[in-house]
């Protein structure tokens, strides 16, 4: 099956051989799905190059050699550090002694404002990581309700600031930020100045992999100008092309978003690519959470498996903390109603 | 040639197995949505404010194979449409907005958003030859009334490009046009029944909110959609768009707003354009600067018969021996400045 990068190695030498791939400098960028975000930041702030984007998102049928000669024909290279697996025969490594000039990309990962947020790596498929209603996406609460045979009642019951609160959901920040700008330095980059900025406006994130675009756009920008690369001043909201949130919104919970001065909300939505089919799907919490025990429900147990969420089942004191904070979400529901 | 309501009318149809459609979770309403190339901010505006409530888009972009009773049919099965104007060369049988109130009397007409405050040079060149009856430019329809003029006049592109120029667009009243575009903005709206002086002063805070004369931004359709569901009596949730921003409009052709115009409104103007790119997996898409806008637009006027190229505005500054020669002064006093400072 061919991947995205094979159709873009394709479509890379048929404009070559036809001449059709002017513009300077040659800049190409290597990575997954912030890539798009990257070059096309890349080409705003620099519109008289040639901005070619590479995904490595899935196994095609490109080599590290393909990848290499299409990369040789470019001034600056800029790629993430990737793993083997998706080219058939190396990753970055094998990539970078093709290409010593190379420049690393750092791939953004925030989870400040979605720490409930797991992926579910099915050890019976040698972690392969498991969909669920929105994808690859879970919410290790929900996750954990299920594998406890709470039902769905009990489950919704659990979204509170006490279950946040007791599961240190709170005190993220920190070490969320910390590794962000862990992840930059590790490519070369500081981006602490630009992570000040982030911070102090609506959330920057998606979800912990998935950044708005004008980080993206920061991200560029700082690239550009440590490459020696003209950057242009300008206003990205002008040409604000948003390629990632046509993929899943995984919500800011509000009280999390609360401690950060936001609103967040509940509302999940699904990923949506063809906006010429229709706006696209979103779930409420309870319909997060019903497609979530479905999805579940089909699985066997032993591909339901988190660390996080099993150190939480092996616990008796967490267990008691989940069981007293649904009961006593549903005993003060019902006093009310 | 299907267009886009033919897909979505075949779509709603399977969906449904001919049937009704299917109401959203807890019966929650069923809502179309009929319009051009605004509908779908309206329509993914309602999905975020109701995101149980099924929300349908019927884009008119383009001559349909469906005619109005099809239309009809599949319009009929949802308890709220809305329409904005369409004229009558897109349906098949060359039916109307008004062809469509007549037929469905309890469809809410919707405004088309259209602001030319922030793109006061924009200009929409009528060609008697071609199918549509405007001329398209390296930008499709969105052409400038600058760079005709300079073309017209048998100046360079460097001259033409020194006409972008603050002297130039005080002289031509660009810089005082916003209480009009707003007025006549206003005034469309409420012709519908809707007031958003309100939403336009919040949009006008924000700093430039239209890509092109009639592409909004994505917010402004959020809060359009807001305003036509709200007087519609549908129930909304709280949300914040920034955390869902889908904008279809973006990938469409972002025309800048000029410095001198962007320093009026205290913003940044830039001299990027935008060319339409929709496939975002084949890359990045392609910008041009002004000199290369104005390079472009020469060519594809070349093509073209110079009596045929005609718009009003322009031919009244070519009719004016005193803006003929305000604008050639203006063009070379830059040039000269350009020169020096060399």
């Amino acid at each position: 099956m061919l991947s995205e990068l094979d159709r873009q190695l394709y479509h890379f030498w048929r404009r070559r051989f036809q001449g059709r791939d002017a513009g300077s400098p040659r800049i190409a960028v290597v990575g997954n799905c912030q890539s798009f975000g990257v070059a096309y930041a890349m080409k705003t702030l620099n519109p008289a190059a040639r901005v070619d984007r590479f995904t490595i998102i899935r196994k095609g049928l490109a080599t590290v050699d393909m990848l290499a000669r299409a990369l040789a024909t470019y001034d600056h290279v800029f790629s993430i550090h990737f793993p083997k697996g998706y080219l058939r025969d190396g990753g970055f490594e094998q990539l970078r002694e093709r290409l010593p000039n190379v420049r690393l990309l750092p791939s953004l990962v925030f989870s400040g404002y979605h720490p409930d947020l797991v992926y579910i790596l099915d050890p019976t498929a040698g972690g392969r990581p498991l969909d669920g209603p929105i994808g690859s996406y879970h919410s290790a609460i929900a996750l954990y309700a299920y594998l406890r045979g709470m039902n769905l009642e009990q489950a919704e019951a659990l979204f509170s600031a006490q279950v946040y609160d007791a599961l240190g959901y709170f005190d993220v920040w920190e070490s969320a930020a910390a590794e962000l700008l862990g992840l930059a330095r590790a490519a070369g980059v500081d981006l602490s100045a630009e992570f000040m900025r982030w911070s102090r406006g609506v959330p920057f994130m998606y979800s912990i992999n998935h950044p708005k675009p004008f980080v993206l756009f920061d991200l560029a920008r700082v690239l550009l100008r440590k490459a020696g690369l003209p950057a242009a001043d300008l206003p990205f909201d002008l040409y604000a092309v948003d390629d990632v949130v046509r993929g899943v919104v995984f919500p800011v919970y509000p009280e999390i978003a609360e401690r950060y001065g936001q609103t967040g909300s509940y509302l999940f939505k699904r990923a949506h690519f063809e906006l010429e089919s229709g706006v696209g799907d979103f779930f409420d919490l309870p319909g997060f959470l019903k497609a979530s025990f479905a999805a579940y429900g089909a699985c066997k147990p032993a591909q339901l498996v988190t660390p996080r969420t099993q150190a939480w089942l092996d616990d008796a004191e967490t267990r008691r903390l989940f069981d007293f904070h649904a009961a006593d979400a549903l005993a003060r529901k019902y006093a009310h109603a | 040639m299907i267009s886009q309501v033919d897909r979505q009318l075949f779509t709603v149809w399977r969906s449904r197995g001919f049937g009704a459609p299917r109401a959203g979770a807890n019966g929650a309403p069923r809502i179309a949505i009929v319009g051009n190339c605004q509908s779908f901010g309206y329509a993914f505006g309602m999905k975020l404010l109701a995101p149980e409530a099924r929300v349908d888009r019927y884009a008119l972009v383009g001559r349909t194979l469906a005619d109005l009773k099809t239309l009809l049919a599949a319009l009929r099965t949802y308890d709220a449409v809305f329409a904005q104007d369409f004229h009558g060369g897109l349906l098949r049988d060359n039916a109307t907005i008004d062809d469509l109130v007549a037929a469905l009397p309890n469809v809410r007409r919707i405004p088309f958003v259209s602001f030319f405050g922030l793109h006061p040079d924009t200009v929409y060149i009528f060609h008697p030859d071609k199918p549509s009856g405007f001329f398209t430019g390296p930008l499709g329809v969105y052409n400038s009334g600058l760079a005709l003029f300079g073309w017209l006049r048998g100046m360079s592109v460097d001259q033409t490009a020194a006409l972008f120029d603050r002297d130039v667009f005080e002289h031509l009243g660009y810089l005082d046009i916003w209480d009009s575009a707003a007025q006549e903005f206003l005034k469309a709206a409420s012709a519908y029944g809707y007031d958003v002086s309100a939403q336009l002063a919040r949009w006008a805070r924000r700093g430039n909110f239209m890509y092109t004369p009639n592409h909004p931004k994505g917010f402004v359709m959020f809060d359009m959609a807001r305003k036509v569901m709200g007087e519609a009596g549908l129930k909304m949730r709280e949300i914040e768009y920034d955390d869902y921003a889908v904008d279809d409009l973006v990938r469409s052709v972002v025309l800048p707003v000029y410095a001198p115009l962007a320093e009026k409104y205290g913003f940044r103007g830039s001299d990027l354009f935008k060319k339409e790119h929709y496939k975002l997996t084949k890359g990045p898409g392609e910008f041009i600067r002004l000199n290369e806008f104005i390079a472009q637009s020469f060519k594809a006027f070349a093509r073209h018969d110079k009596a045929r190229l005609t718009h009003a505005r322009v031919g009244e500054w070519l009719a004016s021996e005193e803006t003929v020669r305000t604008l050639s002064a203006c063009s070379a006093e830059t040039m000269r400045k350009q020169a020096l400072a060399r």
